[in-house]
């Protein structure tokens, strides 16, 4: 840079932006982006059915905890007769096991051993692999929130064309619905009808009273909402 | 300015765009759109995978659209992207960090610790303008659009746009003169 050119905006900003830009490793991001763009394309279904699976976890964690709980309760209360009686089940089971003989099925009277002990043990840990993998494709991509607003964005863009994105402005929101019935009037003049969403998104964007229901199953814009 | 020249020839046409064309076209648009509201760039560069991500979920919609409907799609979710993140982590998140930066090697070390200085000054001068100005600044010399691009981005003339550049360097350079940038 010359020292003439110091005076010279245009020129400061341009060799400001070359140099920036230069340090940028857009190449080593793109290849990251593609890596992620296959990857996601095998979690998306986690994304989505993210909260159904996660109702289920949780149904499923108490369960278990409930039948270990059970299961505890009863290997105390049927143990102890157990070993005090001296069973000639187990007495005849030469080739078992001392674990399989405390498992063993006939020789227990409250058959605790059809809890499934092992399983059980096994099942949180199954589950905590879960959760992981799901946190990992949760913030890999985008929330559902900011899904529903750019589907918005992305019908608008479509109806109005690029001339009229001022009208998307910065401040958006998106509300969960859940069993809601609601009048919508599609966006492509089609008559407005009543549904029951079983969930979705109310997208307002800033600037417009208008507000658009998003389904969450497929991120599909139904229409605006006929008040 | 290679992409401003070239950047209609890079162009997908419907039918052929791919996430990979999308990225080479939009890159930079997305990342300054970003970085002007973030000011960081490695949350710029997240939210750039992130805009580019949703993008390819999107891809069969945008793939129908023009260049201009497209660039006009990411720009705005990169900007709502970041102000997001400006929402979530404004306790967290570190401001006015480029990251670390490789040394200008182009000169000697007293004049390359001057040349950065110099264009440090320049980032700061950029970004005490009002938004109109550095956004129209912005989109032209760090993200590499034309004229024609960025008034059909901003939804504005290239008169208007013209106009606002220049009063925007006016300023910047009044700025840099005061904050001691030009001597």
């Amino acid at each position: 840079m010359k020292q003439t050119d110091l005076f010279d905006v245009d020129v400061l900003l341009k060799d400001t932006a070359k140099f920036d830009n230069a340090a940028l490793p857009f190449e080593t991001w793109k290849a990251e982006l593609l890596e992620k763009a296959a990857q996601s394309e095998t979690g998306d279904a986690d994304v989505f059915v993210d909260e159904v699976a996660l109702r289920r976890k949780k149904r499923n964690k108490i369960v278990a905890y409930a039948a270990s709980a059970a299961a505890a309760l009863l290997l105390m209360v049927g143990v102890l007769p157990l070993f005090a009686q001296k069973s000639t089940s187990f007495q005849n089971s030469s080739d078992a096991s001392p674990e399989m003989l405390v498992m063993g099925g006939a020789a227990l009277p409250e058959s605790p051993q059809e809890m499934p002990g092992a399983a059980m043990d096994a099942a949180p840990r199954a589950e905590e692999a879960g959760d992981e993998a799901m946190m990992y494709s949760a913030s890999m991509l985008a929330s559902e929130e900011e899904l529903a607003i750019a589907a918005v964005q992305n019908a608008l863009l479509q109806k109005r064309g690029a001339a009229d994105t001022g009208a998307l402005e910065a401040a958006e929101t998106a509300e969960l619905v859940e069993n809601a019935e609601l009048t919508v009037q599609p966006l492509n003049g089609d008559d407005a009808y009543t549904l029951t969403l079983l969930r979705g998104y109310i997208v307002s964007l800033a600037g417009e009273e208008t507000r658009y229901l998003v389904d969450a199953i497929n991120m599909d814009v139904l229409g605006t909402i006929v008040e | 300015m290679a992409q401003n020249e070239h950047a209609d020839s890079v162009q997908a046409t419907p039918g052929e765009t791919t996430l990979e064309t999308l990225y080479e076209t939009h890159a930079k648009t997305v990342y300054w759109a970003a970085f002007k509201v973030v000011h960081n760039r490695e949350a710029a560069a997240d939210i750039m995978q992130n805009v580019f991500l949703r993008a390819h979920k999107h891809l069969a919609t945008l793939t129908d659209m023009n260049e201009a409907q497209c660039r006009a799609w990411l720009y705005r979710t990169a900007v709502n992207a970041a102000i997001d993140t400006i929402r979530r982590e404004k306790h967290t998140l570190p401001m006015e960090d480029m990251g670390v930066l490789p040394a200008d090697n182009a000169a000697g070390p007293e004049e390359a610790a001057e040349r950065n200085e110099l264009r440090e000054r320049v980032r700061e001068a950029l970004d005490t303008l009002p938004e109109k100005y550095k956004e129209a600044l912005t989109l032209y010399y760090f993200a590499e659009l034309d004229y024609k691009q960025i008034s059909a981005l901003l939804n504005t003339s290239e008169g208007t746009l013209k106009a606002r550049m220049s009063r925007g360097r006016a300023l910047m350079e009044k700025a840099l003169r005061k904050g001691g940038g030009i001597q």
